[in-house]
């Protein structure tokens, strides 16, 4: 049981003196009526990455839903960049600045990858995209191939080039690990660290694989049954895999 | 040879309005995924509304109308005014109905785009001045001579704008950002909204632009291709020919095959005056053409059709399964019984009908409802047992029983034929194949003066031990007799339905209209299964069209018409698709029927009945996909349950009233904790 959060180390509301730029207050939420989520708070800094860690179920993808606005909340709410989520449409918050790399990456796959691109790069100007192109050279040349037709790591990459191009101030990560070799998360994951620290990004990273994770995250929250089981700076939880593993399976 | 050449060009015009329609049936599918059996009727009302302003200034509305001054107004506003109604009414079907339908089964959408051009159809023939034969001409009326043939300016203008509208709208899906964008939209709503784009405002430019488009060359083409109040309704079927041509992704394809197929039925036209035509190819050959043209589409292309292999992801309309209980059958039967011995004449009439429209209303339930195959063929399938049964009667004597039975076979036998499409293909293009087999089978065998004589196809009427069953006597109009002998050939075959849906057979039904694949790896024989289907639905739908033949004596080619059949579709959707009850409730609402002889005889408002019908399908296909049957029968179950003490417990509350997948639980269940 834990009806009871538990937490260690200095930080379960860790409260930065950098302005929140997504703000989980009392979030319940789920689906037909089921809530998956259970009054769960989770605060994240601009330019802050906050690694969102728990066993299969634990609420983590339906966290993020209600982040963007895609499932709605039942009790509590969301404020991204300084705006409640609720009522509003999923378009207008992507357009403010909240982006999303879904599980399923979200890429078009019948459209070409410059196409991609240039949806989510909307109106702005051509050097954003070659800025974006330098952080995964590995694109250029595919650049007029289809989606459908490049290997899962490709996609992985055109699903964050995608995410970046509208230079969004909160991005948000479903398991970009899923389905693919670590070794190619380990290649990604770094840029988006740097760039959360150049752009003053707020990320959330949902992720299965721990070291991946807690390496580039400054906080960690795991989640289990939809509330947070242990929650504190990525350093110190790396440490302590022991807690860690109580906190997946539930037994803190 | 010149002469040749001056039929191509003739066709042109026709072809042109194909080809426009086509294309816009191919952008509307790239952006929704709808398949919009709809995109003729709304070119139709801007056809009408031109006419109606260029005689005498008057815009006519849905409801109601406005003069727009005394005079007859100039060619260019009112060409504008009818390119903007139809822009309106694309607007409101995407706002009103495919807006809602978006995440709805492929047979919902078919059906809500069957229910408005049936609905557009009635409203046009109700609002306009029909009597008005004659399009004025719009654009230029001169010719030139190109390699000895006359050719009409006009009919190289519409070829040309069909060309141009087919490469502008190539080029917004290609390399606009909107374009793109819906291209986006139309594979995944979700992530296209999560890149900020709004795929409901991408949409609705589609639906405005491809209705305008639509609506400018059919007003441009009315004056040289005519002025009918169904003909541009059915310009659909060659249009989605050549839709299905261009694999339903090209624009390009689709233009140049609309605007070939248009040329190539002309020069049907011109072969068929020549001596060396074949005598029973000289009508409907033409109108033929188009279910040739989507057989090979979907056979040689087949493999290359998108969204060809998708499991049923939505959720289907819930299907009630039949169980023959004796109480509700025996006061069903009972019912019918009584209102056939009770009334007399035209009302006798219209319960005899409503019990044969119920079989035919079955059969669209067996096929559609419990096998998930949209038909739209099923009036072909009467109707060619029905033709079969005056060559039977008259010519080679056979008996009463045995007629029946062997024009039912021949039934069969198309069923079969037509089903074998439906191994390969589903959904919305198996709706177009029937549809255009429907229409192909209306003009090349029951308008076909070779097949059908001009006077008729009479039928002899049926006698049993020397007993006769006609149905009219001296100056009764319905005799009890037949009346009696019709519910007594449906009861039969609703009961073996019913058995037969309830059984091993539903089940493999119901399997494979959830997901052909599960279907096949849990060892069921879909191929078969399907042809099956197809042959009951047939036999069915056979055996109607014979009761049909005996209950008016003789037959024409407006006795089964592809408008009857989609009307009866609709009905079998309001009463409810997937139930037995709800094609009882079809038959009783049908045309002809028993609703219909009220709206007709006592209220007076039978014109307005094939509106009522479309109206109440477009409601039912929206607000409530189980019809009538299934909502009536739903609620009835939960009062039944309530006031029913508990089997087991004797709970003073009662069991919980089953209740739908689809409607559970709002209660949150705890998560269950470890």
């Amino acid at each position: 049981m834990t009806d009871q959060p538990a937490t260690t180390g200095p930080a379960a509301t860790v409260t930065t003196e950098r302005r929140p730029a997504l703000e989980i207050t009392g979030l319940t939420a789920g689906y037909n009526g089921v809530p998956a989520v259970r009054d769960l708070s989770i605060s994240v800094a601009e330019g802050e990455v906050l690694a969102l860690l728990g066993p299969n179920g634990a609420g983590k993808t339906t966290t993020l839903l209600a982040a963007v606005g895609l499932l709605p909340a039942m009790r509590g709410g969301v404020v991204a960049l300084g705006t409640p989520v609720r009522g509003r449409r999923v378009e207008k918050i992507a357009r403010a600045g909240v982006s999303l790399v879904p599980d399923n990456r979200g890429v078009f796959q019948r459209l070409t990858v410059a196409e991609n691109l240039r949806l989510a790069s909307g109106r702005r100007a051509r050097a954003d995209l070659a800025g974006t192109l330098d952080l995964f050279p590995q694109l250029r040349p595919l650049l007029g191939r289809r989606c459908g037709l490049l290997s899962g790591g490709e996609q992985q990459m055109v699903a964050l080039a995608k995410a970046l191009l509208p230079r969004p101030r909160v991005l948000l990560i479903d398991e970009m690990s899923l389905g693919l070799a670590p070794i190619v998360v380990q290649g990604l994951l770094p840029a988006v660290r740097s760039l959360a620290d150049e752009r003053r990004m707020a990320v959330v990273l949902v992720e299965q694989h721990l070291d991946i994770a807690l390496s580039i995250a400054d906080r960690a929250v795991v989640l289990h049954h939809g509330q947070v089981a242990l929650a504190g700076p990525a350093a110190q939880l790396r440490e302590r895999r022991d807690l860690m593993e109580a906190a997946y399976f539930g037994r803190l | 040879m010149a002469q040749f050449l001056q039929f191509v060009f003739l066709g042109l015009s026709a072809g042109a309005v194909y080809a426009v329609l086509a294309s816009s049936l191919v952008a509307v599918h790239m952006a929704t995924g709808v398949v919009n059996f709809a995109q003729g009727s709304t070119a139709l009302w801007a056809v009408w509304t031109v006419a109606a302003l260029r005689t005498d200034g008057t815009l006519v509305l849905p409801v109601g109308s406005v003069s727009l001054g005394p005079e007859p107004l100039a060619a260019a506003p009112s060409v504008a005014i009818g390119v903007a109604t139809a822009v309106a009414w694309a607007l409101l079907a995407h706002l009103l109905m495919f807006r809602p339908l978006r995440r709805a089964p492929s047979l919902a959408q078919v059906v809500a785009s069957v229910g408005l051009m049936i609905f557009l159809q009635a409203l046009v023939t109700l609002r306009f001045d029909i009597t008005i034969s004659m399009a004025q001409p719009i654009l230029p009326a001169s010719d030139v001579t190109l390699a000895g043939a006359h050719v009409d300016v006009s009919d190289l203008i519409l070829a040309g704008t069909a060309i141009v509208i087919a490469v502008a709208l190539w080029a917004y899906f290609r390399f606009t950002r909107p374009g793109i964008a819906t291209r986006a939209a139309a594979e995944d709503e979700r992530a296209a909204r999560l890149t900020g784009l709004a795929p409901d405002r991408l949409a609705a430019v589609v639906w405005a632009l491809t209705g305008a488009l639509s609506g400018l060359v059919a007003v441009l083409a009315a004056p040289t291709v005519g002025l009918d109040p169904t003909t541009y309704t059915f310009y659909v079927v060659p249009a989605l020919a050549a839709a299905l041509l261009g694999r339903l992704v090209s624009v390009g394809l689709a233009c140049a095959a609309g605007l070939v197929l248009g040329s190539f039925q002309s020069v049907i036209l011109w072969g068929s005056s020549k001596t060396w035509w074949p005598g029973w190819a000289q009508a409907g050959l033409g109108d033929a053409v188009p279910f040739v043209v989507v057989i090979v589409a979907l056979f040689l292309l087949g493999g290359r059709i998108p969204a060809r292999g998708d499991a049923a992801e939505t959720r289907l309309p819930a299907v009630t399964i039949p169980r023959p209980r004796l109480v509700p059958a025996a006061l069903l039967i009972g019912a019918a019984t009584a209102a056939t011995l009770l009334t007399s004449g035209i009302w006798r009439f219209a319960v005899v009908t409503s019990a044969i429209l119920a079989l035919l209303a079955l059969s669209q339930v067996l096929l559609t409802g419990y096998l998930g195959q949209i038909s739209l063929a099923t009036m072909a399938f009467a109707g060619t047992a029905g033709f079969a049964l005056s060559k039977l009667t008259v010519s080679a004597h056979v008996p009463f029983p045995l007629s029946i039975l062997l024009a039912a076979l021949l039934a069969t036998a198309l069923g079969v034929v037509v089903g074998i499409p439906a191994l390969r293909v589903r959904g919305a293009q198996l709706a177009v194949v029937t549809l255009a087999a429907g229409i192909a089978v209306q003009s090349f065998v029951f308008s076909n003066p070779a097949l059908t004589p001009f006077e008729g196809n009479r039928i002899r009427d049926p006698s049993l031990f020397g007993w006769s069953l006609a149905v009219r006597s001296g100056t009764t109009l319905t005799t009890a007799r037949f009346a009696l002998t019709v519910l007594v050939i449906v009861t039969i075959l609703t009961l073996a339905v019913a058995r037969l849906m309830s059984g091993r057979t539903g089940q493999g039904f119901l399997a494979v209209r959830s997901n052909e694949r599960a279907a096949a790896a849990a060892g069921i024989n879909v191929a078969a299964t399907k042809l099956l289907g197809f042959g009951l639905s047939a036999f069915l739908g056979g055996t109607g069209g014979c009761l049909i033949g005996y209950s008016r004596g003789q037959l024409s080619d407006g006795s089964f018409t592809v408008l009857a059949g989609l009307t009866l579709l609709a009905m079998a959707y309001v009463g409810g698709i997937t139930s037995v009850g709800g094609a009882v409730v079809a038959g009783l609402i049908g045309p002809l029927g028993v609703l219909h002889t009220f709206l007709t005889r006592t209220l007076d408002v039978g014109d307005y009945y094939q509106l009522i019908a479309a109206g109440g399908l477009l409601l039912t296909v929206v607000l409530n996909p189980r019809g009538i049957a299934g909502a009536t029968g739903g609620q009835l179950r939960v009062v039944l349950a309530r006031y029913r003490p508990g089997r087991r417990g004797r709970a003073p509350s009662g069991p919980p009233p089953p209740v739908e997948a689809a409607d559970v639980a709002t209660t949150p269940e705890p998560s269950h904790a470890n």
